[in-house]
């Protein structure tokens, strides 16, 4: 399954990058890569180094940071509804986003200062999400309660930024939220990159005690894991590396729970073979994404926040409906 | 590691609203089973919480080979092998993957090898369950699921095994060969093993001692032939109970409790 699945990122990777307002041969994106003019005229080799070769890693990095993070905040909290976005991260960085647009607030004024901030709000909900987790013993159902009360609170602060705002800045608000990987810059995709990998190697190493974690908080304790630890260090980890695709690219719906779901369905419910399934599966469904944004209307590139969901729900319907879970 | 005595003195566990458990004390040898007896709601599962180092003890200590396990914490997790009595979650995964978990948290993800499948497979063979190595577990039904969770248990190769009424969804059938299995384990590899049980005959079949626990509190402690007396389950149990001699192997015949038949006859039942 884990080589079927590299298959298909892989694929979906070559397929964002020659498929785009014009078409690339995979021929002339090799030739563009190794810098060989005489198969590929300057402007091709423009086009796919500075734009195509960076949106398409850019896919394949955040989709899988997103796929992993959903994953493993599935397996800590046996909620199988459960994401980083569940703690209120997609809507505090929306909100810190938003602080500068209507109020010109930075938290740290720079050239990305909307990214900035929407990153430090991000962090903000990560921690308020787990101080109050902790003060209720970080048990599932605390982490839960804790994660839904932030996320409404910065969803309604967001609302009064939007309501609050004038018609131009509306404008700028809704269009920062949603997410676009053309946003990308060789820092930004060198950051998010480190990050996911760094959090795949991380959570993998825990895969077993992440298994045993289904088994319920006394199932897992019998077992030898740190319950509390577990679901401190998870917690940290995915709000983290959600908090950094949700800030560079904006908001990104659907991977984090769906990608999670399909691995699921495909490769059962261990943790070792699950994150790294998922993670594939969420570098593919981002990238399919972005390809079905730069097609779906002639001459424009859709917003890929929009696409992901009209892409995912049929493939997660059509798995859960031919699958059933056996 | 080979371990010699696990030692309790004192105990006192509990939760926020006090003690459940308070001033228990006693010792088990290795090559011991230990039975731990008594009504629902008398601090059995919060006693083997506890000496699993779930449980953090309020005053006291649980000394294993005169350590106490609260400074020696990660190595106790390694020695002591604790079947809950309930298991929430079922994952979808294959049976033996499901009993390699318990050797494979305390080595990690690259350090599993083909030994500790090997492993894994003979708990599940040891039980008569190979069959069960490629089903999966939220397949299974909830006494083969059981089994599955004692071979869990068992294939850690603890040198402490506490079990939670694991007989609790078992046949009778079953219920015999598995405590059977765990005598002979526990007396060829000289474990310490403490069960929860709740059938005074099995606990009369196969454990060497007994720990009656009544309100919390330590009502007996010896050799399960001298303190499983009548007098002791009427006071514990509140049921009558007599010693007959069945083929040389002392059994107890529960008599019908006196609320039972206070009750029947208020209703006009009287037996």
């Amino acid at each position: 399954m884990l080589v079927i699945f590299s298959i298909l990122a892989s694929a979906t990777f070559l397929a964002n990058i020659c498929i785009g307002l014009t078409f690339v041969s995979p021929f002339q994106a090799l030739c563009s890569v190794l810098g060989d003019n005489h198969c590929v005229d300057e402007s091709t080799r423009f086009i796919v180094v500075n734009y195509r070769i960076p949106v398409a890693l850019a896919a394949l990095v955040s989709g899988a940071a997103l796929a992993i993070g959903g994953a493993a905040v599935q397996a800590i909290t046996n909620n199988p509804l459960a994401s980083p976005y569940t703690f209120g991260i997609s809507s505090a960085a929306a909100f810190g986003a938003a602080l500068l647009y209507s109020l010109n607030i930075s938290l740290i004024p720079s050239m990305y200062a909307a990214t900035v901030n929407a990153f430090l709000f991000a962090l903000m909900a990560c921690l308020g999400v787990i101080s109050l987790s902790r003060a209720r013993g970080l048990t599932t159902v605390g982490v839960i309660l804790a994660g839904i009360c932030i996320s409404f609170l910065f969803q309604a602060l967001l609302a009064l930024m939007e309501y609050l705002a004038a018609q131009d800045v509306l404008q700028a608000i809704v269009f920062w939220m949603f997410g676009s990987l053309y946003k990308v810059t060789n820092e930004k995709l060198l950051i998010v990159a480190i990050n996911t990998v760094g959090s795949i190697l991380l959570l993998l190493r825990c895969s077993w005690k992440l298994t045993a974690m289904q088994l319920g908080d006394e199932g897992s304790q019998a077992l030898g894991v740190n319950v509390r630890r577990m679901r401190l260090m998870v917690l940290v980890v995915t709000s983290l590396t959600t908090a950094v695709v949700v800030s560079f690219f904006g908001i990104i719906p659907f991977v984090c729970i769906a990608a999670s779901h399909i691995a699921r369905l495909l490769v059962g419910e261990d943790e070792k073979y699950l994150l790294p399934c998922s993670a594939l599966v969420g570098a593919s469904i981002l990238s399919v994404a972005s390809v079905v944004s730069k097609v779906v209307q002639r001459g424009a590139i859709m917003p890929i926040g929009i696409v992901t969901s009209i892409v995912g729900v049929p493939v997660l319907m059509h798995v859960i409906l031919t699958k059933r879970g056996g | 590691m080979n371990i010699k005595v696990l030692r309790v003195k004192n105990l006192y566990v509990g939760y926020r609203r006090g003690p459940v458990v308070k001033n228990i004390s006693f010792t088990v040898q290795r090559g011991e089973v230990c039975a731990l007896i008594g009504p629902n709601g008398s601090g059995k599962t919060t006693l083997l919480r506890s000496l699993a180092g779930i449980l953090r003890p309020l005053s006291g200590s649980i000394l294993i080979d005169e350590r106490n396990v609260n400074f020696m914490r990660d190595l106790a997790t390694k020695l002591v092998s604790y079947l809950p009595q309930n298991i929430e979650g079922a994952p979808r995964i294959a049976a033996l993957e499901y009993v390699l978990l318990g050797i494979a948290i305390s080595k990690g993800l690259w350090r599993v090898g083909e030994e500790d499948v090997d492993v894994a497979y003979g708990a599940l063979a040891m039980l008569g369950i190979e069959d069960l190595a490629t089903k999966n577990v939220n397949e299974l039904s909830s006494g083969q699921r059981r089994l599955v969770d004692i071979a869990q248990a068992i294939a850690k190769k603890p040198r402490i095994l506490l079990l939670d009424e694991p007989t609790s969804s078992l046949d009778v059938k079953n219920s015999l060969e598995v405590l059977g299995t765990i005598k002979v384990l526990t007396k060829m590899e000289n474990l310490i093993t403490v069960i929860s049980m709740h059938d005074l005959n099995q606990v009369l079949e196969f454990a060497d001692k007994c720990i009656v626990l009544n309100g919390g509190e330590l009502v007996a402690f010896g050799g399960c032939d001298e303190v499983l007396t009548p007098q002791l389950i009427e006071m514990v149990y509140g049921v009558s109970a007599e010693r007959v001699n069945v083929n040389g192997h002392t059994r107890l015949v529960i008599l019908k409790p006196k609320s039972y038949e206070e009750s029947a006859c208020s209703i006009g039942n009287c037996f």
